[in-house]
């Protein structure tokens, strides 16, 4: 541990070094002002590449409007830059520039998170369509703006490389360091963003939106932050833009601006940070290399990517990153290390006390029914669990179980009728709230978020027990330390009652069938439930798979303290463990009891196997 | 594996190839930055730029260049983005010490070099960027065509000699080029008693006017003015024929090319516009330009751009026989006062460094051959 955060130490030298050497290249003249403005030009593609990854590689959404924030930022820059330097001529333009980049992103994200409000509620194409649209709109309403200069756009905005000093040179050096070190904080700020508990919030929004709010994820504040973030960040990348150049033409930020950086992404890999940044060097220098052959560049340029898709279809590094940027974490742990001597004490997720005693309902339904237009999908239902029991919820196909569990979960909203956990309801609350109050389910069809490791499935889970901000999951403060150190005690734990610990780094789609349903009950259970819903846990798993997942549930049962209902088409499961059984048919309870009183029960049995021949007659009277 | 070894051999070959080239240029050469747009939709622009400037600095070194040192014309593509543009200025300076650039062509581009050439004090010549800002305050960069608003005084000017009294126009609401020109021929109409019957507006790239033209109809406009470029203003003149709005139209020098997209030719004659250089301008200068530019080519030139091309390439290579010297500050000096008889005229240049010169009003006949029909001067 100790030789590994010395190495991160090296990186951070390196990172130092490598800025001042450029920077006395710069100031001494060896690199001239060409060269310096493309490394200026590199610096800001990569604080936008690194930033469109936030909301395409992390979160997962297309955004086609990337440079719709960037030109919101540019001319909020400039526009503050040029006033303060016609009111107040002698205010130092250091001072001014911090100020316009701070508004130029806060002014982004603004526009990022009243964008995001309505236009997150689509997915994939649709919202795609829409960034597309808002970035045109950008554009068109600042053509018309007179304050922004109409379609003849803004010029003589102070540029950096000459304005810190008399010496061209150094002013350039200047410009350099600050676009270089925005850059390193803006880079390593979204990598240890990504690797919080908020990071994992996002990634697993992108891996399976459903099983992210059902496992206590407010999505809807997930992809809005990221959003948010991503356009900040864009907002400040084009006050850097509006201070390198000088000029702003609102063309210049249209549509295939947004899809360069967007090939920029994709080329580097979506979701890999470092990947970004690799390709915005590669796709800024490669014209610039390329330059000398005239004509024959952007074929040659196209060519490279095209040869870059064919042999890396997922982009240059994939998913992979360098171990250079974990920089943060490793000098934040030296600093703590050197100057305070003193470990984080690891604190564990936080455990929702439940109040309740033993034989009283923990989940109960009133009347509860659902329609869907005209269909009425579920009627009258009244569930009773008790503390630790295990219930069955059983019928023919299309009977309605499932809709039951989706209602009980908040995915729909009842139309009529009550859910009541533990004396409150929480009937229409969002999927999250109920998942916070207690409710945890796994999916019929297994939904894990499968390019995540075992250990981070279960992450995501405690992610509703943990306190850490956003900001503070940036710096890699205290809290955030030993909130992590708890939580991956806590997981490795639950790992183990399950017999999962030897994969926990491992992906989760590469498990096994029955592991990965294992995995599912296992996340369910980390954020500590008081009731569990599975839905159809033995599907697809044979006799000995069964068997097991039969011990498994008793042992949830009594280890956890949970009250558990259960989906299940599997007679051998449901009548080996279930207290007590409900049958749905047709959307209504046509029977409850113990298993052996539902075994006998004719009504069952008809709704199961049909009426049978010599009894139809009868059947048809009494109706 | 063997794709992609076979792939990085070519790939390296032609690395060195490239490399090799330009050693092969050794002796003394004063050497000029070209920036221009020579890829992508502008390229039309860019590349009769180019054309007009290289025809000019081989006339020049046929003739021994600038005392006795040949010209040597380095050229840069700067695709039409201005990052790119100031990027190549970079490259131009820093790198291959040129003395003077010729450039850019596109106006945004345009600002971005000369943003940069305005702190270094490099002499610089557009030869096409007609927004009036770009020389504001520069001393050092000029242009060998005319603005934006003077060319809508001029058509203004020319159609009250006409006798109209109620014009219309049609104008993009996107494009600066397009504003500039709409607000400087509206305020030239206040002045000479002209009434603007319709001031109607579309969006870059719409390619359906006829709302707008109806409306324009509807007040019964004896002239529209529509400060377009040639794509769109084919569309608008097809699509007016079809609402049945029968009145003669006037353009811009980007109206010029609308040739190429209109396939009805029949509308052609219907349309007037001003233009920076006309074919059958009859100076012997000009007369020499057609008939070598031709020759080189294969091709009459299709843009008035190649002739203020020409001719920025002529003032800047003079203005340095005039300096003796590269030295930017003489160089600028030699320029301010220049006063050559260009392709485009003659030419001397205003306090705020724009040419000061004539305008050729000019229309087509119903095969689509250019006609001169008079020339304007200021």
């Amino acid at each position: 541990m100790k030789s590994k955060s010395k190495s991160y130490l090296l990186n951070v030298i390196f990172l130092a070094l490598l800025s001042i050497v450029i920077f006395s290249l710069i100031s001494g003249g060896v690199i001239n002002n060409y060269y310096s403005s493309i490394l200026v030009t590199v610096g800001i593609a990569i604080i936008m590449t690194v930033s469109l990854n936030l909301t395409t590689g992390l979160l997962g959404q297309l955004c086609l409007g990337h440079a719709g924030f960037m030109s919101i930022g540019a001319y909020t820059a400039g526009i503050i830059t040029k006033q303060l330097q016609a009111a107040a001529p002698d205010f130092p333009f250091a001072w001014s520039l911090a100020i316009a980049l701070v508004a130029a992103g806060l002014m982004a994200a603004v526009f990022g998170f009243l964008i995001g409000m309505p236009a997150l509620r689509l997915k994939g194409d649709y919202l795609a369509i829409i960034t597309l649209g808002f970035g045109e709109i950008i554009r068109v309403i600042i053509e018309n703006l007179s304050v922004t200069g109409g379609s003849a756009g803004l010029s003589r905005i102070t540029r950096m490389s000459r304005a810190f000093s008399e010496n061209t040179k150094l002013s350039s050096a200047i410009q350099f360091g600050i676009v270089f070190w925005i850059m390193v904080v803006v880079v390593t700020g979204i990598f240890t963003l990504g690797r919080s508990r908020h990071g994992r919030a996002i990634i697993s929004i992108r891996e399976n939106e459903v099983a992210a709010e059902a496992t206590g994820i407010p999505t809807t504040y997930y992809k809005l932050l990221a959003f948010t973030l991503a356009a900040f960040f864009a907002g400040i990348a084009g006050g850097l833009y509006a201070h390198q150049i000088g000029i702003l033409t609102p063309r210049y930020f249209d549509f295939n601006k947004s899809i360069e950086y967007l090939v920029m992404v994709v080329l580097g890999g979506m979701g890999s940070i470092t990947g970004s940044i690799l390709s915005a060097i590669v796709l800024v220098t490669l014209p610039e290399i390329l330059r000398e052959f005239a004509n024959w560049r952007m074929v040659i340029y196209s060519l490279a990517l095209i040869i870059i898709m064919i042999f890396r279809p997922s982009g240059l590094l994939g998913t992979r990153e360098f171990s250079l940027i974990k920089v943060w974490d490793s000098t934040a742990n030296w600093l703590k290390n050197t100057f305070k001597r003193k470990e984080n004490k690891p604190k564990l997720p936080f455990m929702p006390h439940y109040d309740v005693w033993e034989d009283s309902p923990v989940l109960e339904t009133k009347n509860l029914g659902i329609r869907f237009g005209g269909l009425v999908a579920a009627d009258d239902i009244n569930l009773c669990l008790m503390n630790n029991e295990i219930v069955g919820l059983i019928g023919p196909n299309g009977a309605g179980k499932t809709t039951v569990f989706n209602m009980l979960t908040g995915v729909y909203a009842p139309s009529n009728g009550d859910i009541i956990l533990l004396g409150k309801s929480i009937a229409g609350k969002p999927t999250h709230e109920i998942t916070n109050n207690g409710i945890a389910r796994t999916f019929q069809n297994i939904r894990l978020f499968k390019s995540m490791t075992v250990l981070e499935n279960i992450k995501v889970a405690f992610h509703t027990r943990m306190k850490y901000s956003p900001v503070s999951g940036m710096l890699r403060t205290g809290q955030y330390n030993s909130e992590e150190k708890g939580m991956d005690i806590r997981a490795r734990e639950l790992l183990r009652v399950f017999d999962m610990e030897e994969v926990a780094d491992d992906n989760a789609n590469s498990l096994p069938y029955g592991m990965q349903r294992k995995l599912e009950i296992c996340r369910a259970l980390a954020s500590n439930p008081k009731v569990l819903l599975l839905d159809e846990p033995a599907a697809g798993m044979n006799p000995i798979e069964t068997q097991e997942l039969m011990n498994t549930i008793k042992k949830i049962r009594t280890r956890f303290s949970v009250a558990i209902l259960l989906i299940e088409h599997d007679m051998k499961l449901v009548m080996g463990i279930c207290e007590r059984i409900y049958v749905l048919n047709y959307g209504h309870i046509i029977a409850e009891g113990t298993p052996k009183e539902i075994a006998n029960n004719s009504e069952v049995i008809t709704a199961y196997l049909g009426i049978p021949e010599n009894e139809k007659q009868e059947g048809h009277t009494t109706c | 594996m063997n794709t992609k070894k076979l792939l990085a051999l070519i790939l390296t070959g032609i690395m060195l190839l490239s490399l090799s080239l330009p050693m092969a240029v050794a002796e003394e050469t004063i050497k000029i930055g070209g920036i221009s747009v020579l890829t992508g939709p502008a390229s039309l622009y860019g590349i009769a730029v180019q054309k007009g400037v290289d025809l000019y600095m081989e006339q020049l070194n046929a003739q021994g260049g600038i005392d006795g040192k040949k010209v040597e014309m380095l050229w840069m593509d700067d695709q039409g983005d201005p990052t790119s543009a100031q990027a190549a200025y970079y490259k131009l300076v820093e790198n291959d010490g040129v003395v003077a650039i010729i450039g850019a062509v596109l106006t945004g581009a345009t600002k971005a070099v000369a943003e940069a050439a305005e702190a270094d004090g490099i002499p610089m010549i557009s030869a096409s960027a007609t927004a009036y800002e770009i020389t504001t305050g520069r001393p050092n960069v000029f242009r060998t065509c005319f603005l934006d608003p003077f060319q809508a005084v001029m058509i203004a000017r020319y159609v009250k000699d006409e006798g109209v009294t109620k014009a219309a126009v049609l104008y993009d609401n996107g494009d600066e080029y397009s504003t500039g020109l709409y607000n400087a021929f509206k305020e030239e109409c206040e002045k000479l008693g002209i009434t603007v019957t319709a001031a109607e507006s579309a969006a870059t790239a719409d390619v359906d006017f006829k709302a707008q033209l109806t409306n324009i109809k509807a007040t019964e406009p004896e002239v529209v003015f529509l400060p377009y470029y040639g794509a769109p203003a084919a569309y608008i003149l097809k699509q007016a024929k079809e609402i049945g709005l029968d009145v003669k139209f006037y353009g811009a020098d980007g109206i010029s090319n609308v040739i190429d997209s209109i396939t009805d030719t029949s509308l052609l004659p219907g349309i007037t516009y001003t233009d920076h250089f006309t074919d059958d301008a009859d100076s012997e200068i000009a007369k020499n330009y057609m008939k070598s530019f031709e020759e080189k080519y294969g091709e009459k030139p299709t843009l008035a751009f190649s002739a203020t091309a020409y001719d920025a390439a002529l003032v800047m290579t003079e203005a340095i026989k005039t300096a003796g010297s590269t030295d930017f500050a003489a160089v600028v000096e030699a320029i301010k006062n220049s006063n050559v008889e260009g392709v485009t005229g003659n030419i001397t240049f205003d306090d705020h460094n724009d040419p000061i010169k004539s305008v050729f009003f000019t229309t087509f006949d119903a095969d689509g051959n250019r006609v001169f029909i008079k020339r304007m001067d200021p």
